[in-house]
């Protein structure tokens, strides 16, 4: 702690002595009133998603960190290579499958509902990303697919929970 | 030093800055020998793009940012209370006043002083270094609240103590008043020395850990003058 000295403390000692005790009396009553009403418990949870416990499951997005290297997701996607059409809106639907699997094996905390994920991954442009489907939180955000030429694609979106940026290299 | 005049600009650096077209040069020259329309490169652009352009968007954290959300005043209020109540408490008095609150229950002899506060000291440590292995265990809400309520308790009996010796003259009641000390310091121990910093510190998301942990302490110094 820095060295510093508390300069109320001596004064209202020496004048008036132990009665400057029940100051502090009353204040560790709101202390404590505080830190029931405030202090929230954050045991078991990972570092990352202690943010839920504040803002709930839409949870703002950290300075995003890389989820996996391109190549890894290079090599297993290229073994099951498909040409893909130009649109993005209309993925193959066993790509889709294939990219939920991984994305499931990949993250620890991802619990995609399926159906409503296909409908994310296959669906939607960047500009439709919204928060809400259906009234629930839907698992990912922020989605980006971007179609370059005739043989890539690259999937590009923030999983709601981990805050992760996800990105994908459909070849 | 000169030769760093040689090396090609971060491609990231470029793109941040809205210079697509060099960081697709540097990037074709750096991997695939020159070739814009190579594959990786394409790919490594498009990566790169797409991080930078979620990251961009979610960096928009000034320090009105603290009061924005329901959940960053939460996190506020958790702050700024940390900081005062870690200093405010009482403990200050022990810490920089010990030797008025000993002249005030009749223990003068300075020696006697000295050796009471290096028990205190020793304690301090013991106590606080135990905490450590069971905020996992216990769990931060109950260590914070087991804690203020013993520091209560025991100042409540701290201060009917003094209150009975300054009145009567009670020297037993003196002696209990530097046992409550020792209590009083168990109970702090449990949860605000330890835990100040690393409960501020987990409960604030990367976009805003600095500015929190800069209030937190700015409220621990302004405790500490007062």
């Amino acid at each position: 702690m820095p060295n510093s000295n508390q300069y109320v403390n001596p004064i209202a000692l020496k004048h008036i002595g132990w009665k400057y005790y029940i100051v502090y009396d009353v204040w560790i009553v709101i202390e404590l009133i505080v830190v029931y009403f405030f202090y929230i418990e954050t045991r078991y949870t990972p570092l990352e998603e202690i943010a839920k416990h504040f803002d709930g499951e839409v949870s703002r997005v950290q300075k995003p960190q890389m989820f996996c290297t391109t190549l890894t997701f290079y090599r297993m996607l290229s073994l099951e290579a498909t040409p893909l059409p130009r649109s993005p809106r209309s993925l193959p639907p066993r790509l889709v499958a294939l990219t939920l699997l991984i994305l499931a094996r990949s993250a620890r905390t991802l619990r995609p509902r399926s159906t409503r994920c296909y409908q994310y991954l296959s669906g939607l442009r960047p500009s439709e990303t919204s928060s809400k489907s259906n009234g629930r939180m839907v698992a990912y955000k922020h989605l980006v697919i971007t179609c370059n030429s005739k043989h890539w694609i690259s999937i590009t979106f923030v999983h709601r929970s981990t805050n992760l940026v996800i990105f994908l290299y459909v070849s | 030093m000169s030769f760093v005049w040689f090396v090609p600009e971060s491609p990231r650096f470029l793109i941040a800055h809205g210079k697509v077209e060099k960081a697709h040069d540097v990037l074709a020259k750096v991997h695939a020998n020159g070739d814009r329309d190579s594959e990786v490169v394409m790919l490594e652009l498009q990566e790169i793009k797409d991080t930078i352009k979620l990251e961009q968007e979610f960096e928009s954290n000034g320090w009105m940012e603290l009061f924005k959300t329901k959940g960053n005043r939460h996190r506020l209020v958790i702050l700024l209370s940390l900081g005062l109540f870690s200093q405010w408490s009482g403990n200050g008095l022990v810490s920089y006043y010990l030797h008025q609150i000993f002249d005030s229950i009749g223990i003068t002899d300075s020696n006697t002083q000295l050796v009471i506060n290096g028990c205190l000291q020793i304690l301090n440590i013991i106590v606080a270094t135990t905490q450590c292995f069971f905020v996992d265990k216990v769990g931060r809400r109950p260590l914070f609240l087991v804690a203020t309520s013993g520091m209560l308790t025991t100042f409540v009996v701290w201060t009917i103590c003094s209150a009975r010796y300054t009145l009567n003259g009670d020297k037993g009641a003196g002696n209990a008043v530097v046992a409550m000390i020792f209590l009083y310091y168990v109970f702090y121990n449990m949860a605000w020395s330890g835990l100040l910093v690393g409960y501020s510190a987990e409960i604030l998301p990367y976009s805003i850990r600095a500015k929190g942990m800069t209030l937190m302490f700015l409220m621990v110094d302004i405790a500490l003058f007062l």
